[in-house]
C-alpha cells in the first residue's frame, strides 16, 4: 500500500483563454474508491481526458503505478491497465452483448491471433458469464446492444470495462440519466467492482455519493478545492458556497 | 447493415448456395461467347467490389481510389508479360502485382491512419490518388512502356496462362471457358477468404471499429494498425482482381480515373454494403443495367444511371440486400 | 528569368482560381462535414451560363454576373433538396453529390451538346512590363480573383454572418446552443461557395474550353487545396491554394507535369501525416 495507484502532479491545461486544469495535484491509493465532484465546468471530464491520453497537458505529469504515462496514446494507457467508462454510454451498438464483452476481453491481443483464432477456452466463457451476472444481463448474450435501455447500456459498458481486467477504472457519471432504482443497482455494482481494483468516479447524485463514497475530492475551476470523507465535505461551507453560488448541480 | 450470410434458415442457405454454384458452373455451357466474356469480366469486378466492401462496409473506410490498386495489379501482370516470357511467368506477375499493392497500401496506410485520417478526409486523399495514377498511366513520356491511353496492347498478351504443360489457355479470343473458370475459381476462393475473415474476431473488431472507434481505442486496441492491415488486405485483393482481368480486357488507365473508382462504390451501394454478397450482386446488376439502358436510351442512359444512383442513396442506402430486411420488418409489423 | 516571371504569373492565376473554387468546398466541409462532389459542376455551369449569355447578348460581363447569380440560386435548390435530405448522413451525402454530378454533366451534354465551346477573352491583347509580354486577360483574372477573395476574407473576419459561420466551424454544438441559426448559415454559405465556383468558371472559360466534364479536373485539384490547407479557418483554402497552385506552377517549370503532380501528392501526404487537418488547422 506504499506507492500510490495514480498520482497527478502539477497538472495544467489551457483551452484558448480558459485555464481548465490549474496546477492540480491529486493522489489516489491502490484499491481506493475515490469520488470526484464539482460544479459544471470544474474540469472533471478533462481530468479523465488527461489521464487517459486523449489530450496532453501543458505542464505536469500523470504517474500510474510509478510509471509516467503523461504522453502515452490512449490505447497504450489502456494497456497499462487503466480503463474509462464514458459519460454517454459508449458501446458497440451494432453488435451483440456477448460480442461486446468478448471484444473488451481481448484488448491486449495481437492482430495475428485475432485472424487465426481457435475456439474460445471455457474459462474465458465462464468469466463472461460471471460478468453478465454482475451487470444483471444474464442469458441475454445474443441480443443486439442497440435494443438495450439506457441503463442497461451503462451496465454493459461497466461489464466491458470489467471484462478487460483493468487495475484502475475511471467512471464518468455512471448513473447519468438513470432512474432512482437503477442508480441504486449501479452503486452496488460499483461497490462490487472496487473490491478488486482502484476506482475513480465522477458523480453528481447525492444519494449515490452517500451510499458509496469513501473519500471525496472536490474540484473547482480546475483545482482541488477540498478533500475528505463524505461527511466532512458535506459539512464544508466552502464547498457549499461553490455549489450554491455557482448554481451548479 | 444487413447480413445476408445469415439470411433465412440454414437449410435454405445451403440450398441457395448449391443452386448458385451450379448456375455459375453450368452457365458457360449454355451462354453465348459474348455473355461468357462479359460475365467473366463482371466476376473480376465483383472481386474488386467485395474487397472494397471489406474496407467500407465492414470497417467504415470509403476509398475513392480502390480502382488504382486494381490497375496496379493489371499493369504489374501486363508489364511482366511484356518483358519476360518463361513458362509460368504469369504467376510471378500476379504475385508482383499483389505485393506492390500491399506494400503501397501499407505505406500509405501508415501515413494516413497514424495521422488519424478517416471518414471524409480519407475519401479525399484516396480520390487525390486517382489523379496521379491517371496522369502517370496516360503520360505520353511513358508511352512506350505503359501505352498511354490505349493501355497495354501487343502480342505478349497472347502468352499462355494456366499451368504449363498441364492446362494452358490464352487470352479471350482463344479460350473463353478457361478464362471464365479461372475467374470463377478465384472469386470463390476470395469470397471464402473474406467470409472467414469477417466471421473471425478480427472481423468483429473491424465492425466495432466502424461502430465506435473511440471505445475500441480505450479498450487497448491500436486502431491504426487494424486499419492498416485491412487496407493492405483489401488492396491486395484488388490487385488480384486486376491481374486476373488481364486476359479478359485491355489494361488501360481508365481504371485510374475517378469514374471507374466511383463506379465500384456504386456497385456496392446498389447491392448492399457490408454484406460481401451485395457487392457481387450489385456489380452484376449495375453492369447489366448499363448495357441494357445504353442500347435502349442511347443519349439518356448515363443520366438515368445518375438519377437511379441518387434515388438508391437517398431512399435505400442499404441497397438491394437491405431491401429484403426492410420488407421483412414491414411484414412483421403488419402481421 | 523572363520565363520564370511568366510561370510565376501563371501560378498566380492558378492560385486565384483554386482559391475561388476551394473556398466553397472548404466551407462546406468545415460547416457540415460534407464533401460536395458536384462542386466542379458549379464551375462548369458558371462557364456555360457565361458562354450562353455571351452568345445571346454579345456581352461577357452580363454573362459573368448572370452566372454567379443563377448558379447561386440553383445551389439553394440543391441544398434544400439533396443536402438537407441527407443531413445527418455525411457518407451518403458524398455519394449523392457524386450522383448529382453525373446528372448535371449529362444534362449539360444534352442541352449544350458535346462540342467544346469557346469564349473570347473580354480583355484582349497583351500588356508589357518588366521585360515580358503577358496576357491582359490573365492579369485581369488574377486581379479580379484576388479582390474577390479579399472580399471573402473580410466577410469572414469582419461581418456578423462571417462570425457566425466561424463559430459553427469551430464548434457546431456550442454555436447552436448559443442561438446561431445553423441551417440558415449553412444555406447562405453553400450558395456563396457555389457562386464563387461559378465565378471561377466564368473567369476560366475564356482561357480554357468549356465542355460538360470541365469541372472534374478542377474538383480534384481543389481537394488537394483543402487537404493541404485545412478547413478550420478561411486561411485554410487560401493557404492551400497558394501551396498547391504555387508548387504546381514552380515544379512544372523545372520538370514535367506528371513529376510535379507526384511531388505535390507527396507534399500532401506528408502534410497529412504531420498536420492531419491541414497546414492552417487549429487542432
Amino acid at each position: 500500500m506504499a506507492s500510490p495507484a495514480i498520482e497527478l502532479k502539477n497538472l495544467s491545461k489551457r483551452f484558448g483563454g480558459l485555464q481548465v486544469i490549474d496546477h492540480l495535484d491529486l493522489t489516489i491509493k491502490p484499491g481506493e474508491l475515490r469520488c470526484i465532484i464539482g460544479p459544471n465546468g470544474a474540469g472533471k471530464t478533462t481530468l479523465f481526458d488527461l489521464i487517459t491520453g486523449r489530450i496532453k497537458p501543458d505542464e505536469g505529469q500523470v504517474i500510474f503505478e510509478g510509471r509516467d504515462i503523461t504522453y502515452l496514446k490512449p490505447y497504450n494507457v489502456s494497456r497499462a491497465g487503466i480503463v474509462r467508462k464514458f459519460q454517454i454510454p459508449s458501446v458497440f451498438d451494432e453488435l451483440t452483448i456477448l460480442e461486446n464483452l468478448h471484444i473488451a476481453a481481448h484488448g491486449q491481443q495481437g492482430i495475428g491471433s485475432l485472424i487465426f483464432y481457435r475456439r474460445t477456452e471455457t474459462s474465458a466463457l465462464d468469466r463472461v458469464n460471471e460478468i453478465m451476472e454482475v451487470i444483471h444481463l444474464s442469458g441475454r448474450g445474443d441480443e443486439l446492444v442497440k435494443t438495450l435501455s439506457h441503463g442497461e447500456k451503462q451496465w454493459l459498458e461497466i461489464g466491458m470495462v470489467l471484462s478487460y481486467k483493468p487495475r484502475l477504472i475511471l467512471l464518468d457519471e455512471p448513473t447519468a440519466g438513470m432512474s432512482a432504482h437503477d442508480t441504486m443497482e449501479t452503486s452496488h455494482i460499483i461497490r462490487e467492482i472496487s473490491r478488486s481494483m482502484t476506482a475513480v468516479v465522477i458523480e453528481h447524485d447525492i444519494k449515490f455519493l452517500k451510499e458509496l463514497a469513501e473519500y471525496v475530492t472536490v474540484l473547482d475551476r480546475g483545482a482541488v478545492l477540498a478533500e475528505g470523507t463524505f461527511q466532512e465535505i458535506e459539512a464544508n461551507s466552502l464547498v457549499r458556497d461553490v455549489y450554491l453560488g455557482r448554481g451548479g448541480q | 447493415m444487413v447480413d445476408p450470410l445469415t439470411w433465412g434458415t440454414k437449410r435454405t442457405r445451403r440450398i441457395l448456395v448449391v443452386v448458385i454454384l451450379l448456375a455459375m458452373g453450368v452457365f458457360p455451357l449454355v451462354g453465348d461467347d459474348y455473355n461468357i466474356v462479359l460475365v467473366s469480366r463482371i466476376i473480376c469486378l465483383s472481386i474488386l467490389a467485395i474487397s472494397l466492401d471489406l474496407l467500407w462496409g465492414y470497417t467504415g473506410l470509403l476509398s475513392f481510389g480502390h480502382g488504382v490498386f486494381f490497375g496496379i495489379g493489371s499493369y504489374s501482370l501486363g508489364l511482366t508479360l511484356k518483358y519476360f516470357s518463361f513458362p509460368g511467368v504469369a504467376y510471378i506477375g500476379v504475385l508482383i502485382g499483389i505485393s506492390v499493392s500491399i506494400i503501397a497500401a501499407t505505406i500509405l496506410g501508415y501515413f494516413l491512419f497514424y495521422g488519424r485520417i478517416s471518414g471524409v478526409y480519407f475519401c479525399i486523399i484516396t480520390l487525390a490518388l486517382t489523379t496521379i495514377f491517371f496522369s502517370v498511366g496516360n503520360h505520353p513520356g511513358l508511352f512506350h512502356i505503359l501505352g498511354g491511353n490505349n493501355g497495354l496492347v501487343g502480342p505478349f498478351l497472347y502468352h499462355k496462362f494456366g499451368i504449363p504443360g498441364v492446362w494452358e489457355y490464352q487470352r479471350t479470343m482463344v479460350s473463353y471457358l478457361a478464362n471464365y473458370y479461372t475467374a470463377l475459381v478465384v472469386f470463390l476462393m476470395v469470397f471464402a477468404f473474406c467470409y472467414y475473415l469477417v466471421k473471425s474476431p478480427f472481423g468483429k473488431i473491424l465492425q466495432a471499429l466502424k461502430n465506435n472507434e473511440d471505445r475500441l481505442e480505450y479498450l487497448g486496441y491500436n486502431v491504426a494498425n487494424f486499419k492498416i492491415v485491412i487496407f493492405a488486405i483489401a488492396c491486395g485483393l484488388a490487385a488480384l482482381s486486376g491481374a486476373i482481368s488481364v486476359p479478359l480486357q485491355t489494361t488501360n488507365p481508365v481504371v485510374f480515373g475517378l469514374s471507374f473508382n466511383a463506379s465500384i462504390i456504386i456497385w456496392i451501394a446498389v447491392g448492399g454494403r457490408g454484406t460481401l454478397l451485395g457487392p457481387a450482386i450489385g456489380t452484376l446488376l449495375v453492369n447489366y443495367m448499363e448495357i441494357w439502358l445504353s442500347s435502349e436510351f442511347q443519349y439518356l442512359w448515363v443520366f438515368l444511371m445518375g438519377v437511379f444512383f441518387i434515388l438508391v442513396i437517398v431512399f435505400q442506402p442499404d441497397g438491394l440486400l437491405g431491401l429484403n430486411l426492410r420488407l421483412r420488418k414491414l411484414v412483421r409489423s403488419n402481421a | 528569368m523572363d520565363e520564370l516571371l511568366i510561370q510565376l504569373l501563371n501560378s498566380l492565376s492558378f492560385i486565384a482560381i483554386f482559391g475561388l473554387i476551394g473556398v466553397g468546398l472548404a466551407v462546406l466541409l468545415g460547416l457540415m462535414g460534407v464533401i460536395n462532389l458536384a462542386h466542379g459542376e458549379f464551375v462548369m455551369l458558371g462557364a456555360y451560363v457565361t458562354w450562353w449569355s455571351n452568345m445571346a447578348f454579345h456581352n461577357y460581363w452580363i454573362g459573368l454576373i448572370l452566372a454567379v447569380i443563377s448558379v447561386g440560386l440553383f445551389s439553394l435548390i440543391i441544398e434544400r433538396g439533396l443536402i438537407r435530405a441527407l443531413y445527418d448522413r455525411p457518407m451518403e451525402t458524398i455519394l449523392a453529390t457524386w450522383g448529382l454530378g453525373i446528372v448535371l454533366r449529362e444534362i449539360a451534354k444534352l442541352i449544350f451538346g458535346k462540342s467544346y465551346r469557346i469564349v473570347e477573352a473580354p480583355v484582349p491583347g497583351f500588356v508589357s512590363f518588366w521585360g515580358i509580354e503577358y496576357s491582359a486577360y490573365r492579369l485581369f483574372l488574377i486581379v479580379t480573383g484576388t479582390i474577390v477573395l479579399f472580399g471573402v476574407v473580410v466577410f469572414f473576419l469582419k461581418t456578423n454572418y462571417g462570425l457566425k459561420a466561424r463559430a459553427i466551424i469551430f464548434n457546431k454544438e456550442m454555436a447552436s446552443a448559443l442561438g446561431v441559426d445553423t441551417d440558415r448559415i449553412n444555406q447562405v454559405m453553400f450558395a456563396m461557395g457555389a457562386s464563387l465556383a461559378a465565378l471561377a468558371g466564368a473567369l476560366i472559360c475564356p482561357i480554357y474550353v468549356t465542355y460538360a466534364d470541365m469541372g472534374m479536373p478542377w474538383l480534384v485539384g481543389s481537394f488537394f487545396v483543402v487537404v493541404i490547407g485545412g478547413v478550420d479557418s478561411i486561411w485554410g483554402p487560401l493557404g492551400g491554394s497558394v501551396v498547391y497552385g504555387g508548387s504546381q506552377g514552380i515544379t512544372e517549370f523545372f520538370m514535367s507535369t506528371v513529376a510535379s503532380q507526384i511531388i505535390v501528392l507527396l507534399i500532401a501526404i506528408v502534410v497529412v501525416r504531420l498536420r492531419p487537418f491541414g497546414l492552417f488547422a487549429k487542432r
